[in-house]
């Protein structure tokens, strides 16, 4: 490691998108031969940081150099050119063409300048499956012959083809099982050997501190630390990703718990949740936390009705449910604010208005008429608390900003005055000024004395709001953290939610 | 913004721009058009086409494009009503009405429960029907022999105050009340959003189930309305008796600015288009084209529209992002 000059070196990189600051005066060393993890929260900033040394912001400020030469990353190609290779989170590559092809789109060997020259193509291909562990794989193979992991590996394999300096991983081990990650790693380690310089971006801590020299935090776009793997712990790691400051970012709520409204006995799945537990009150905000494919959504769907559940006992309000539909549930004000607001949430093509009183008007009454009219002042009620843009019932949804449809998707729901609001990813792919909005317009309603829900992958939000959270991991109940008893409960969140727990026994 | 306003305008309504033109169309071609004869004759027409739309329009309000089996719901319906005059008039008219619903029950379960593809099942269910029709009765006319015939064949004769057949009496009752369930009750918003997307109109609490078996029953009823009238004014029934007007209900209903994806339009609009469809014939009719050449030209006016109304929604689509 004695080697002075850096393979990659960024210095003060500031990235803003219009007023916004994605990245805030980050700067990263990495020597070749190393591997420089970057941890962060959703939103961190680490993609778009991933996205300037990919070339495809050319607009970034600040300095960077690669192997002590200064260079501008204004395009991809650019990027390409000077050894920078990204392998991406979701695959690029092309199915029903062979592995050879894919690992050399875009550049394949030829003879007399027109002709494919196969043997090369073919010798080559080799060569470089022969790196990545996959000399088992025969070139003319079709990429879609493969298995995930392999087909992940190839993609090192047509990355490696460009004979890349820098390679950046972006959750490489997504879409692995523990034993292809840990094949992964050792293919990472041959690929330290060779020199390569390798940023290593990951939400699972426990694969960081296996495969990482160094270790980088970022949140809110902002550097926060960068430590030896030697020197830190995982706690640490996990403190600088969450941040001290999340008491003052989610002002304290005075709950006051009223009765019960939602009792869930032993409630099971099977191959979905299983043996689920737990109840929440008037005035209560119960947090349900897990990696996506944990069976939060599975469970939420059950508990308003769409899905039927094998075993155990639900009770609302005290009276046991068994095999109730949705629009029972809708009638008994449970309302279920649905993961895909383009999907299942709002009809794109209709006004605001209609989409507000699509479930209350509409589903709710049982009147043969259709009382929408009376509801007109209970929607601009709720247009201007959660400050809907524009303020037009008549506009339609389509033509909305992301934070804007999920407002309209809420006062939906709101307008149902439901007693339990089940929110499923309340706030994804929604600006900061609309997802304090609906975090208010959450607690507001709360308040009142109602029951809320809340799912989502932003552990800050569950956080933040709850005051209880249910953990759930690989659809088994973990626990159930209460947030007084526990005075850093992010950090105890995000430890149980990373799966099996070796972060925290490392600890 | 603008071209978008425009194109809402034109899709929504489109369909009484074509009626003015006609109409001014037909003024031109001849004195006798703007007569209260003919505007009458105009009507008398399309009475039973109009009846027969307005209730088709509702699977595809729904979202479910066409019912293509109420060609053979009218043949059932025709000879339903032959065969159960004796037991006297309202018993006739209410089994007649209720093969059309449990038809319509039967096609909207199976197709809002197993999703099969509409076109495709209501296409089998029609053949189906048409068949047993034939295994029964064989193919030759059935004639009303029994009950009170004269009451029957007055169904589609008698004319109120000697001037207004009762067809279109129907026609307009049956448009103007559908025209406010959809666009007023809950039932009808139910019927829109369910049209606009089945998976929202879920995921709110609609069950979508019994909107879209609601919506065939609809269109049975309608067709089995319009094979009793067809019965009445040939005293017969035969399994052919539908044939021919599945096309022309569907051409008024796309030319009443309902798109076949659902979730668009207004029963008042497939008035519009039902009136220019009589508008045309009764032209081409004045013109001395034969009925053969008029079927061309139908089927030409329905291809623009539906290129235009695709068109149309597609711009409107991309406009609206």
């Amino acid at each position: 490691m004695g080697n002075k000059v850096y393979a990659l070196e960024m210095q003060h990189i500031v990235k803003r998108f219009s007023s916004f600051l994605a990245v805030n005066d980050i700067s990263i060393q990495v020597r070749p031969g190393e591997v420089h993890a970057i941890c962060g929260e959703n939103g961190a900033g680490k993609s778009t940081l991933m996205k300037v040394l990919a070339g495809e912001y050319p607009d970034y400020e600040g300095r960077i150099s690669i192997h002590g030469t200064e260079v501008k990353l204004d395009s991809p190609t650019t990027a390409r050119r000077c050894g920078i290779a990204i392998i991406h989170q979701e695959l690029g590559l092309a199915g029903p063409i062979s592995v050879a092809e894919n690992i050399f789109a875009g550049n394949l060997p030829r003879k007399k300048g027109i002709l494919l020259d196969r043997r090369k193509l073919y010798e080559d291909a080799k060569k470089y499956l022969g790196m990545v562990g996959l000399s088992y794989v025969r070139p003319e193979t079709l990429v879609s012959a493969l298995s995930q992991h392999e087909a992940q590996l190839v993609e090192i394999a047509k990355a490696l083809s460009n004979d890349p300096k820098i390679l950046i991983m972006d959750e490489p081990t997504s879409a692995l099982s523990r034993e292809e990650g840990k094949r992964l790693f050792s293919i990472i380690e041959d690929l330290k050997k060779r020199g390569l310089a390798i940023l290593y971006i990951s939400h699972f801590l426990s694969e960081v501190f296996e495969v990482s020299d160094y270790i980088t935090t970022m949140r809110d776009g902002r550097h926060v630390a960068t430590e030896a793997k030697t020197e830190t712990t995982p706690e640490k790691v996990i403190y600088h990703m969450v941040g001290k400051d999340i008491k003052d970012f989610y002002a304290e709520r005075k709950t006051t718990v009223g009765s019960t409204v939602l009792e869930a006995k032993s409630l099971t799945r099977y191959g979905f949740f299983q043996n689920i537990s737990f109840d929440v009150h008037e005035g209560e905000i119960l947090g349900i936390c897990g990696l996506s494919g944990a069976g939060r959504t599975e469970l939420a769907r059950a508990l308003v009705g769409i899905d039927q559940w094998d075993e155990g006992e639900l009770f609302y309000e005290g009276e046991s449910i068994r095999n109730h539909s949705y629009t029972e549930s809708i009638r008994r004000n449970i309302a279920y604010l649905a993961e895909d607001r383009k999907l299942q949430g709002l009809m794109l093509n209709l006004p605001i208005g209609e989409n507000i009183t699509s479930a209350k008007a509409i589903c709710q009454s049982r009147s043969f008429w259709c009382q929408e009219e009376q509801e007109k002042n209970a929607v601009d009620g709720l247009m201007e608390e959660l400050q809907v843009n524009p303020r037009n019932v008549k506009k339609i949804v389509g033509q909305l900003s992301g934070g804007n449809q999920q407002k309209v998707l809420l006062a939906k729901w709101l307008l149902t005055d439901p007693k339990l609001l089940i929110l499923d990813e309340p706030t994804r792919g929604v600006d900061v000024g609309a997802k304090s909005m609906i975090h208010e317009a959450i607690k507001r309603h709360v308040d009142k004395g109602n029951a809320a829900i809340i799912i989502s992958s932003d552990l800050m939000e569950v956080g933040g709001l709850s005051d209880r959270v249910l953990l759930l991991y690989h659809g088994r109940q973990r626990g159930i953290i209460e947030k007084d008893k526990d005075n850093c409960s992010e950090v105890s969140l995000l430890m149980l939610a990373n799966g099996d727990g070796k972060a925290y026994e490392e600890g | 913004m603008k071209k978008a306003n425009i194109l809402e305008f034109v899709s929504r309504f489109g369909t009484y721009m074509i009626v003015i033109i006609l109409v001014g169309l037909g003024c031109v071609i001849s004195d006798k058009f703007l007569s209260t004869t003919n505007l009458i004759n105009i009507l008398d027409a399309v009475s039973y086409l109009g009846i027969l739309a307005s209730g088709m329009a509702l699977v595809t309000y729904c979202g479910q494009s066409v019912d293509l089996s109420t060609p053979s719901t009218i043949a059932v319906a025709s000879f339903v009503s032959i065969l159960t005059l004796r037991f006297g008039m309202i018993p006739m008219i209410l089994c007649t009405l209720l093969s059309g619903a449990l038809i319509g029950l039967f096609n909207g379960l199976i197709v809002g429960k197993f999703r099969i593809n509409t076109v495709v099942w209501t296409l089998a269910v029609s053949f189906v029907f048409a068949g047993l029709i034939r295994v029964i009765f064989g193919s030759a006319n059935i004639y009303v022999t029994t009950g009170n015939t004269r009451a029957f064949e007055q169904i589609s004769r008698y004319r109120i105050s000697g001037r207004i057949p009762l067809g279109v009496v129907v026609m307009v009752a049956l448009m103007i009340g559908l025209h406010i369930f959809v666009s007023r009750s809950r039932i009808g918003r139910q019927l829109k959003l369910v049209g606009c997307s089945e998976l929202v109109a879920r995921y709110s609490g609609i069950n979508v189930l019994r909107i879209i078996t609601l919506s065939f029953v609809g269109s049975g009823m309608a067709a089995a309305i319009t094979g009793l009238f067809i019965a009445s004014l040939s005293k017969s029934a035969c399994y052919n008796y539908g044939t021919g007007y599945e096309f022309r209900a569907i051409t008024a209903v796309v030319l009443s600015g309902m798109v076949l994806d659902g979730g668009r339009g207004s029963i008042a609009g497939v008035l519009g288009g039902v009136l220019a469809i009589g508008l045309l014939n009764n032209i081409m009719t004045l013109l001395g084209l034969n009925s053969f050449l008029q079927d061309v030209v139908t089927g030409i006016v329905f291809i623009v529209i539906v290129w235009f109304t695709n068109y149309t929604k597609t711009k409107l689509e991309a406009l609206n992002g």
